[in-house]
């Protein structure tokens, strides 16, 4: 391809006549530049390279830098702020925070009395359950027919409220015989489950039960029998039993 | 092996190859020195035109394009740095208002051999500014019409009357 500068043809004639004078020219004397120009010019062209290429592809480097740092900062800023914000209170004795270790102890302890509580809550509905299939009486006839019942039965054929109070017996005689054995062994003492704590308070109150339905049929066969005893016995038996509601044949005038 | 041309050295240097630079400078150094020493005639000044020539061209060697043949631009920065010069120290204006023979420097200084050398050198300095910048760009770094005339930014029209007009004023200094 042609070069758009290449040389346009002119005059012939100026063509010879700067031949002319460039063969004079040609004889002048040629003056060079001095060395110490040209290593400076060279030394000029080595510099200006080698600032370009002393970090090549690096000048983003710095504002790369500059932005991390920047968005670290922030990102730890708000972290801090967000971790004041949300932090869970510690455990605080005496108005100072609990080692990390106690403050767990702690949880764990809070976490077993919450299962406790909700164990609590299930015997709560069972034991409903149960005087519900046992038909409470809520009138008081049907209540003292029901002690009558009971305590002229009482002899021969044991309720079902002993077989409860038997096998409630047993299960806290099972479970104060497993504590103490873990005791005797050296383990630590555990604390009482709501259960185990509840136990001898329902045989206590079915055994006075038990005993009071046992002690009217006595004073009942003893009036019957034409025996006078039985208001000796009567009277002892309202005094531990003041609120309990007699039958009609011991409420009688001449008792 | 051809030789590379100036082209391709410049564009590698403009890459970071600094021995295509050595390769440029060498081809160019003496012809370049020697159109600023025949404009001036004063070593200092031609030297720091020169060097500031180079520095230019370091510093734009990223802006050159390959379509210009490496000299024209060379000698387009030369150019205009001379002129820069001569509106500075206004010798331009000296120059074309026929002061010369004042500012002529001392033909034993110029290490004029002989009276014909003498009286071309004398005779180039006496050419106006323009006639003698083409007249050099012609004669000692060779370039062509149309690269005269992108160096000094001109038609190459102009260029060739330029160079008709100083041709015919140096005829009659070395006759008379």
């Amino acid at each position: 391809m042609k070069h758009p500068l290449d040389e346009n043809k002119y005059q012939p004639d100026l063509a010879d006549e700067l031949r002319d004078i460039g063969d004079r020219y040609g004889r002048l004397d040629k003056p060079e530049p001095p060395a110490m120009l040209d290593q400076a010019v060279l030394n000029s062209a080595r510099r200006a390279v080698a600032r370009k290429s002393r970090h090549p592809g690096l000048a983003w480097m710095p504002a790369f830098a500059t932005v991390a740092v920047f968005g670290i900062a922030i990102s730890l800023f708000y972290q801090q702020a967000d971790d004041g914000f949300i932090a869970e209170p510690g455990v605080e004795f005496n108005g100072k925070l609990l080692p990390q270790e106690e403050q767990e102890a702690f949880s764990q302890q809070v976490e077993k009395m919450t299962e406790a509580r909700e164990s609590s809550a299930t015997m709560k509905v069972e034991t409903d359950r149960v005087q519900s299939d046992e038909a409470v009486p809520t009138t008081p006839e049907s209540l003292r027919a029901r002690k009558i019942g009971v305590a002229n039965e009482a002899s021969a054929v044991p309720s079902r409220s002993d077989f409860r109070s038997a096998d409630t017996a047993k299960t806290a005689a099972a479970g104060n015989a497993e504590r103490d054995s873990r005791q005797s062994q050296g383990a630590p003492p555990q604390p009482l489950s709501l259960a185990e704590s509840v136990a001898p308070v329902a045989i206590e109150l079915q055994d006075k039960d038990a005993d009071a339905t046992k002690r009217l049929a006595e004073i009942l066969r003893l009036k019957e029998a034409g025996d006078e005893a039985w208001k000796e016995e009567l009277e002892k038996f309202t005094r531990t039993y003041p609120d309990y509601d007699l039958p009609e044949a011991l409420k009688t005038p001449g008792r | 092996m051809p030789e590379v041309s100036d082209e391709k050295l410049m564009q590698r240097y403009a890459k970071g190859d600094v021995t295509a630079f050595n390769e440029l400078y060498q081809r160019h150094r003496g012809a370049l020195y020697r159109y600023f020493f025949r404009q001036v005639s004063d070593p200092v000044v031609a030297n720091d035109l020169y060097q500031g020539t180079w520095e230019k061209v370091i510093r734009s060697r990223n802006s050159f394009q390959n379509p210009a043949p490496f000299a024209a631009w060379l000698y387009r920065i030369a150019h205009n740095h001379l002129v820069d010069h001569f509106r500075k120290t206004r010798l331009s204006s000296t120059l074309e208002s026929g002061e010369l023979k004042d500012h002529r420097p001392d033909p034993s200084e110029a290490a004029i051999d002989d009276e014909q050398h003498r009286q071309l050198h004398e005779g180039i300095l006496g050419l106006p500014e323009d006639q003698r910048s083409a007249l050099l760009l012609k004669l000692e770094s060779g370039l062509k019409v149309q690269e005269i005339a992108f160096a000094t930014g001109v038609s190459h029209e102009t260029v060739k009357s330029r160079l008709r007009y100083a041709v015919s004023k140096l005829k009659k200094s070395l006759v008379t």
